[in-house]
């Protein structure tokens, strides 16, 4: 069994469900410590920042790994955006349906010089309208094209939302014509790869 | 001389049998290849031969106790909203049995179209407002084999 990682949930509930579905890992915003073991379900901390201005995104950024072992950034701006790609305390850019028209050609080409993932929180693209749906796929077909790794994460607030990895791959592979063996990858290696990166790894 | 002449007259009959026999083989190779291409086209049926049918145990995470009329109408109601209702004749994923005890069952579905069901699996709750986790556990190829697992596993999945 692959050991899975959700690298970004909300809010932590019925943590034993998450065992059970597979993950060995999860990356969790509203928790107290940083890094913590219950039953076998290792429990990272890590937070999602949204900025608007460059300063903004400095000024949260400062210090921010001694709380928050893992980052990721929403971008609502082209410079933020552009920062955050190369910025070495970033995990991870957000994509959503607001900041669709920043994560462009030239974001996903640098985010492939400095080995940055693309984000996606499959409850907020699922209840995207159609039209924000199909932007959605060609941005993240062109990331795959390019090379980018893209993760999906939950966003799961309850237990109802998490993800269930071993249906979630073939859901994802039909979506986006690709092989399910991918999104094992981007949902087993990848993420701990960022793990490991951050010292956090179990 | 006319030992040279000789061998030109053979060499030219021989080239022009060998032409004539190149194209018949060319013409055979374009039959086959449309062929292929009509198998290849009509879908994978084809290629795959018989239907074979697979049974897939899932659990449902939920506190609320559903039956297994609703867990069917969810799941071929998403099927219906994902891939259409061509590819659900074709499917045709059924729950052939649920015992709502320990909220578990077992989906019979077409082997070709595995995939396509346990991709349903996790959008179901999403699109049809069931208030539940779908968790596949194991598919098997005999409804018996099904049975046994489901009953094997512990309990624990319930809340």
């Amino acid at each position: 069994m692959k050991a899975f990682i959700d690298l970004y949930i909300k809010r932590l509930d019925k943590p034993y469900i998450l065992k059970h579905l597979g993950f060995t890992t999860v990356v969790v915003e509203e928790y107290e410590k940083r890094v913590d073991n219950v039953n076998g379900l290792r429990i990272v901390r890590g937070t999602l920042l949204s900025a608007t201005r460059l300063g903004e995104l400095k000024e949260k950024l400062r210090g921010i790994k001694e709380k928050y072992p893992i980052v990721l950034v929403d971008p609502l701006s082209v410079e933020v955006a552009r920062f955050a790609a190369h910025d070495g305390r970033v995990d991870g850019i957000w994509l959503d349906g607001e900041n669709i028209k920043i994560v462009d050609k030239a974001q996903i080409n640098m985010m492939k010089q400095y080995s940055k993932p693309l984000i996606i929180s499959l409850r907020e693209y699922l209840s995207l309208p159609d039209q924000y749906k199909s932007m959605i796929y060609r941005r993240i077909k062109l990331a795959i094209d390019r090379g980018v790794t893209i993760i999906p994460v939950s966003s799961a607030t309850s237990y109802k939302e998490y993800i269930v990895p071993s249906t979630i791959v073939y859901l994802l592979s039909f979506l986006f014509d690709t092989d399910y063996k991918y999104w094992i990858y981007t949902l087993a290696s990848a993420p701990r790869e960022i793990l490991v990166r951050n010292g956090v790894a179990p | 001389m006319i030992v040279e002449e000789i061998l030109l007259v053979l060499s030219i009959a021989i080239l022009i049998v060998s032409v004539y026999l190149l194209y018949n083989n060319l013409k055979m190779y374009r039959k086959a290849l449309l062929l292929l291409k009509l198998r290849i086209g009509d879908e994978v049926l084809a290629r795959t031969g018989k239907l074979r049918k697979r049974y897939i145990v899932f659990a449902v995470i939920s506190q609320t106790r559903y039956s297994k009329k609703e867990i069917n109408e969810a799941i071929r109601t998403t099927f219906k909203h994902l891939f259409g209702e061509a590819i659900l004749a074709k499917a045709d994923p059924y729950i052939v049995y649920y015992d709502p005890g320990v909220m578990r069952g077992v989906i019979r579905v077409s082997h070709i179209y595995k995939n396509h069901v346990l991709a349903v699996l996790s959008l179901t709750p999403k699109i049809t407002g069931l208030d539940a986790l779908i968790l596949p556990i194991k598919t098997t190829g005999t409804i018996k084999k099904a049975r046994k697992i489901l009953y094997s596993h512990r309990r624990e999945l319930q809340l």
